[in-house]
């Protein structure tokens, strides 16, 4: 059985909200964060609209240097950002850089899935071209690590345990919340700091641009450019920013007081083995129904009981496929088909931050009794229609839904799967 | 260029590696940077560089190795300067 896991702090900076708060109000009234990028438009991309959070307005953003923490790459500050929210919103204070004690019992994972691309590009290659290695000087080893925001925050709030970065293309955020939950679930970590980020720059864009796998057909009119469901959907928009949460075993969070957002009662990540159509940029399906049945499973309910889904729907033409997955999954235990939603309509891709982001999407509903609209599908693809019709799209905020078991799944290049089953607390 | 002057110098470009800042206020020539200064080891090679920018000089990797105090950060400089002239 083992430990019962819950989510006892969030904190978010997401191109739509920054902060936690901000963020609730964007998804419960669909607001868009994405913009056009006159930068994108300089350098030629066929995508030329994106998301990014606001640092300006974050509360946190005149400590980072306290604790010696460097802002040299939107990665590592939209992860430090959030997870200082995170560790704030849990009731905890954010230990003095003096303060020697570690805590052996929290830990932290981390998702990114291209990590600090403007060190890469624009420190590191001019400085090589020139022959002046040496001018890179002693700081840009530890920001170019993948794994710099995973560590620096293992610095910042003393963590003795597991100190893990994970990258997993658009899973890895559900990833890191899997891993965390298991390990407070075994009991060898009593909290976790788990979530995801993902910078904002032209050199972690260029790679997709270049895949024509983004939407180039919105540059003028950003906002309604990410289209998950839709029939006129044509490519997912870049995103950016992070999303970090707090789990922590149930006994440590009644025994403080603390607000549970919501326990975290299964998950499941697995890969499709790039086999039946499955590859680099395809998902196998049957691995991708396993993935969805054996977190199912791990929660110990029968997909019956799952009251919303949070889908990977990244607005590119394996939006109906997906749907068709999960209703394969589901049909045979229910006759109508649950709310589903996408939040990328607003935010973008935020690839190794969107699953974390997505995993706060649903916290904040299952706590606050909503489902969020899915917003640019009005005119939904005909075969989602056919599958699960117009009622299962929330196009609108669903107010006063009580949302008992939520199913919230990515899938990332290279055949990779992650679900997560979330859960209304009930002592 | 005086001896007080590459002092203020010196120590300015050191203050912005301590954390501490009260720690450079009380500071002696035979304060070390790691031990006494709090300043963090991998740090030593961009106070090297900042010095290079500042005084115009070179400092090689025998030079840098030797550097443990505030006085062997002077007195390479001190040095490099002479050479200069």
């Amino acid at each position: 059985m083992g430990n019962r896991v819950v989510v006892t702090g969030l904190g978010t900076l997401a191109p739509n909200g920054v902060g936690t708060a901000d963020f609730l109000a964007g998804i419960k009234s669909g607001r868009s964060g994405i913009k056009f990028i006159k930068e994108l438009k300089d350098l030629n991309f066929g995508c030329q609209i994106g998301g990014f959070p606001d640092l300006s307005v974050h509360p946190f953003t005149g400590i980072l240097k306290n604790y010696g923490i460097p802002i040299s790459t939107s990665a590592l500050t939209f992860a430090c950002l959030a997870a200082m929210e995170a560790w704030d919103d849990a009731g905890l204070n954010i230990p003095s850089p003096g303060n020697e004690l570690v805590n052996y019992d929290a830990g932290i994972i981390i998702s990114t899935g291209i990590g600090n691309s403007e060190i890469m590009a624009e420190k590191i290659s001019p400085l090589l071209a020139a022959k002046l290695p040496k001018r890179l000087g002693g700081r840009t080893m530890e920001q170019v690590m993948i794994s710099s925001p995973s560590a620096f925050l293992s610095g910042v709030f003393a963590l003795g345990n597991q100190c893990l970065t994970i990258s997993n293309a658009c899973a890895g955020g559900i990833d890191a919340v899997i891993e965390g939950f298991e390990r407070i679930k075994s009991g060898k970590a009593e909290k976790m700091l788990v979530g995801g980020t993902e910078g904002f720059s032209p050199y972690l864009f260029a790679p997709m641009d270049a895949t024509r796998i983004p939407t180039r057909n919105y540059n003028d009119n950003p906002q309604a450019g990410c289209r998950p469901m839709s029939k006129t959907a044509s490519g997912f928009v870049f995103g950016s920013g992070a999303g970090v949460l707090f789990l922590e075993n149930l006994d440590s969070a009644l025994q403080r007081g603390a607000r549970i957002y919501c326990e975290i009662t299964g998950g499941s990540t697995n890969s499709g083995g790039h086999r039946h159509g499955g590859s680099m940029t395809a998902y196998n399906p049957q691995g991708v129904v396993k993935c969805l049945v054996d977190a199912i499973e791990d929660a110990g309910i029968t997909p019956d009981k799952i009251d919303a889904v949070s889908g990977h729907l990244t607005a590119t033409k394996a939006d109906p496929s997906e749907i068709a997955l999960w209703k394969s999954v589901i049909k045979p235990y229910r006759n109508d088909f649950p709310y589903i939603n996408a939040l990328k309509g607003m935010t973008g891709h935020c690839f190794g931050a969107s699953g974390a982001l997505e995993t706060i999407a649903c916290a904040l509903q299952i706590h606050n009794n909503f489902i969020h609209p899915s917003i640019n599908c009005e005119d939904l693809h005909p075969d989602i229609e056919k599958e699960i019709g117009f009622q299962a799209i929330p196009f609108v905020c669903i107010d006063n839904f009580e949302v008992n078991y939520f199913a919230n799944a990515s899938f990332g290049f290279g055949d990779v799967n992650a679900c997560v089953i979330m859960n209304k607390f009930n002592t | 260029m005086t001896a007080t002057d590459i002092n203020n110098k010196i120590t300015g470009i050191l203050s912005k590696y301590v954390f501490n800042k009260k720690l450079i206020l009380k500071a002696t020539p035979d304060f070390r940077l790691t031990k006494d200064l709090k300043i963090n080891s991998a740090r030593v090679v961009d106070i090297v560089l900042d010095i290079e920018d500042e005084f115009e000089v070179e400092i090689d990797n025998k030079s840098l190795e030797k550097i443990k105090t505030i006085s062997d950060l002077t007195s390479l400089v001190n040095s490099l300067l002479s050479a200069k002239k």
